[in-house]
């Protein structure tokens, strides 16, 4: 399970559902890390391998892999993650 | 040109539900009912994207992703799956031997196999809040 700090207004909390670390999740983990990095003036993100903890997944209703889900809002992004424009705009983002 | 989807399940019903839930998409369905009859339709055909039951007879569908893998290019592949420990065992075990694949849990409703499927071929849809992007 995920351990978070309480939520800090303004503050994005990011929860990234993968299975396993093969290269096609490892870009994604990436690109979504790049993101929350250089597109978000406040953010966090977790990273939940959903092979070791499905938990998490079942917690927060996730059908798929890769999600990107946004905490706050409880809205997600599933499957195609590599365009950072098109993920923020359906987050709700600023820069989308 | 439609793209291409594959459903791998011995269980009529499921493989059923994707022909259902992407009636009028403009995505064309293919079935399968073994592992070994997905490997021969995608030597004989390119697929964009493949859904295979994790639990199948025979060959199940960490076997058949391990031949799926040979093909080139390799489709991308969703092991569809109940969340249980035993299974994630064995997807585990799949994945440290280097199999790529994503999961999609079981039991899929028609809104989410879409919103899987659109997601990965078209990307998000920030127009359909009830879609890939939206609230469950």
């Amino acid at each position: 399970m995920t351990t978070r700090e309480p939520a800090r207004p303004g503050k994005h909390h990011l929860l990234l559902f993968l299975a396993g670390t093969h290269p096609v999740s490892a870009a994604i983990r990436s690109g979504v890390a790049d993101l929350c990095a250089n597109r978000l003036q406040d953010c966090e993100l977790t990273v939940i391998d959903i092979l070791d903890d499905y938990q998490v997944a079942v917690q927060h209703g996730i059908f798929a892999t890769p999600c990107l889900l946004l905490l706050e809002t409880n809205r997600r992004v599933v499957g195609d993650l590599t365009n950072a424009d098109a993920v923020l705009r359906t987050l709700g983002l600023p820069g989308g | 040109m439609p793209k291409h989807i594959l459903v791998v399940d011995d269980n009529r019903y499921a493989q059923l539900a994707f022909v259902y839930a992407l009636k009028e998409t403009g995505y064309e369905v293919d079935t399968a009912s073994s592992g070994k009859e997905a490997l021969e339709k995608v030597e004989a055909k390119q697929y964009d994207l493949i859904f295979l039951d994790l639990k199948m007879p025979e060959m199940d569908g960490v076997d058949t992703l391990r031949h799926l893998q040979k093909v080139r290019p390799a489709p991308p592949v969703y092991i569809v799956t109940a969340y249980k420990d035993e299974f994630m065992q064995r997807l585990r075990a799949a994945a440290q031997d280097g199999l790529a694949f994503q999961i999609a849990a079981k039991p899929l409703d028609d809104e989410q196999i879409r919103a899987v499927i659109r997601g990965v071929l078209e990307g998000p849809e920030p127009e359909n809040p009830g879609g890939a992007g939206g609230q469950p």
